[in-house]
């Protein structure tokens, strides 16, 4: 857990950082979002004490980082920044080994833990022996989150670490980050200025503008309620659509089997039954269910000339573009524009037909109450 | 500053060049001198004189220049420090301005304050061969990445700890690059030190001027010029030992 209570950073009579004040749980990302100069890399770097603080303190894991030796302290804290400042003499491996050597760990410990991490950073582990320079930059970087958590540290401190990286390198890295974060839980903090970043990353985004905190809260409660003014223009006028990244399809299924407003058939339902039944409910296609309630396949009328004979399995078609319960509304949202229909089908892990993404839905995801909120610590 | 830097792989080409420079010298003696060998001859006389000179001027080269690293690269480690980052910029114009003085005029200051003999000759090779390593020393570690630094400290490296692992090892192609300009601008100073009494190879070089005896002085000149291409081909293999791989190859 990282606690900032008033802490404030003065250079001169400008104040860098003013008055700020909240709390970061344990196993949260936590991201200063703001417009470079607002003082979130300063707020960070004070820290790990690399800026000293003016007034106001800083606990960390429970203890005020003022009571403790600054060397000792940053090597339980693990620091990525965007430049990545692996060091160029020294080989992939002893970069990666710099903290677990520091700490004093006997060889073998620290050669099974760079082995490891490379696993873990999707590195292949021949690169160990190999120099900085002959890695390409998202490489680089893979290496750089390596290291900060070479001495697996409860706390990671990240300035930006996936802005320098081209963005088809960034989605992939940012990706592996948040997979390997599910499972080991860091307190993190991240400084980004890009709103998507922090919408994908960030557990809570804190928003900074000129040294202050204007709004501490979770991705969704940010887009759904922002603080004021600038906090709205800062993440942008399109922000409903940003929050569709945060909703999974889950949330804003309608239909399931049975419903009647958006019926679906059996596969051995004669056609006649089945063209009145889509024609009743006014839809142009529907999706096949078996008697396990696996989705078999797709029937749509304009596919059928002549209202059809026998019956439906004869004239249906694979179902190719559903969507599963754990994608987010924007691909739902997305795939409902491609199909021109009003409806997109969602199948679970089983095969079995959830429901549908219909626009109803989603616009009543969207209304629905945030579901958390994060309280500031100044109050 | 990246002059220094550039002028590390450059010194090969340099030393290629200054061997065609020795192979043209001998040619066009051996023109004046006429066709006959007996010139040759004569050089060789001087083997012992040389061996006998070579000591004494590799005593003057070894001692100046040990004592000009074991001073120059902790001044300009303590001068790249963020303590003395104010006054550094003034130390250096000093020194600077001390490097323009021509060495014999430092020598002969040297003399008229410290005497004749080795010891003048050694403290004025030692403020020449100063600057250069000085220089590079402090350029070498104060160009390395503000990235670099904030990454060590930011890992919980102590300062010397930096210093060691992180610091001087990227900063060491900029600084042999500096020590072996040291080296080379001493061997080459060094001659002049048999001015003042201190002997040398320069004995061969100024008894030749003045008795008009050209091959003497070529035995000097050119068991000088050796030994400076000897001495750098050697700091060149020490520098490829010494430079971390992954700086050479980042080079």
């Amino acid at each position: 857990m990282i606690s900032f209570q008033n802490v404030t950073k003065r250079y001169g009579t400008t104040l860098a950082v003013d008055d700020v004040s909240f709390e970061i749980p344990a196993g949260e990302v936590c991201v200063l979002l703001g417009p470079s100069g607002c003082g979130k890399t300063t707020l960070m770097r004070m820290v790990n004490r690399l800026i000293p603080k003016s007034s106001g303190s800083i606990l960390v894991e429970g203890a005020d980082i003022d009571a403790l030796d600054p060397v000792q302290l940053r090597r339980r804290i693990g620091y990525v920044i965007q430049q990545i400042g692996l060091f160029p003499n020294m080989t992939v491996e002893d970069n990666i080994r710099v903290v677990p050597d520091l700490l004093g760990w006997s060889r073998e410990r620290g050669r099974d833990r760079a082995r490891e991490l490379m696993g873990l950073m999707a590195l292949d582990p021949g690169l160990l022996a190999r120099y900085p320079a002959e890695l390409s930059g998202g490489q680089q970087q893979r290496v750089g989150v390596a290291r900060a958590l070479a001495a697996d540290p409860p706390v990671l401190l990240m300035d930006e670490p996936f802005g320098a990286i081209d963005p088809v390198n960034r989605a992939a890295i940012q990706e592996e980050f948040l997979h390997l974060q599910r499972t080991l839980r860091k307190t993190v903090i991240f400084v980004s200025h890009d709103i998507d970043e922090a919408l994908l990353l960030g557990s809570r985004i804190a928003v900074m503008r000129a040294g202050r905190l204007v709004q501490c809260d979770t991705p969704d409660v940010l887009l759904s309620r922002p603080a004021d003014p600038f906090v709205a223009a800062f993440i942008g006028e399109d922000r409903v659509l940003r929050r569709l990244r945060l909703i999974p399809v889950a949330d804003a299924l309608q239909g399931e089997p049975g419903d009647r407003d958006i019926p679906s058939l059996g596969p051995d339902q004669d056609m006649a039954s089945a063209t009145a039944l889509l024609e009743g409910s006014g839809r142009e296609e529907a999706v096949v269910v078996g008697h396990d309630g696996r989705a078999l396949g797709l029937l749509r009328l304009e596919a059928v000339p002549d209202r059809g004979e026998g019956v439906v399995r004869d004239h249906m078609e694979p179902l190719l573009d559903a969507v599963r319960p754990d994608d987010d509304l924007r691909t739902a949202a997305s795939s409902l524009l491609m199909r021109g229909t009003d409806a997109v089908p969602c199948i679970d892990g089983s095969g079995r037909l959830a429901g549908y993404v219909t626009s109803r839905g989603i616009a009543g995801a969207l209304g629905r109450r945030p579901r958390r909120s994060v309280p500031m610590a100044a109050e | 500053m990246s002059g220094t830097a550039a002028a590390v792989p450059r010194r090969s080409r340099a030393t290629g060049l200054a061997f065609v420079g020795l192979a043209l010298a001998a040619g066009a003696l051996a023109f004046g001198v006429g066709s006959r060998p007996a010139w040759l001859t004569e050089l060789a006389s001087y083997a012992p004189d040389i061996i006998t000179l070579g000591q004494r001027h590799l005593l003057l080269v070894g001692v100046s220049v040990a004592f000009a690293l074991a001073t120059g690269v902790p001044l300009g480690i303590l001068l790249s420090r963020r303590r003395f980052m104010r006054s550094a910029e003034g130390v250096m114009q000093v020194l600077n301005v001390g490097a323009t003085v021509p060495t014999l005029a430092v020598l002969a200051l040297c003399m008229s304050v410290l005497g004749i003999g080795i010891l003048p000759a050694l403290f004025g090779l030692w403020l020449a061969t100063l600057l250069p390593i000085v220089r590079n020393t402090y350029a070498g570690l104060r160009n390395l990445s503000p990235a670099l630094l904030d990454a060590a400290d930011g890992m919980g490296m102590t300062a010397a700890g930096r210093l060691r692992r992180v610091e001087l090892p990227n900063a060491a192609p900029v600084l042999f690059a500096g020590i072996r300009t040291a080296v080379t601008v001493n061997i080459a100073a060094a001659p002049l030190a048999s001015l003042i009494g201190a002997g040398g190879f320069g004995d061969l070089i100024f008894a030749g001027i003045q008795l008009y005896d050209p091959v003497m002085m070529l035995a000097g000149a050119l068991a000088t010029a050796g030994l400076a291409l000897l001495a750098d081909g050697v700091l060149a293999g020490l520098q490829h030992a010494l430079t971390p791989a992954g700086r050479r190859r980042a080079r």
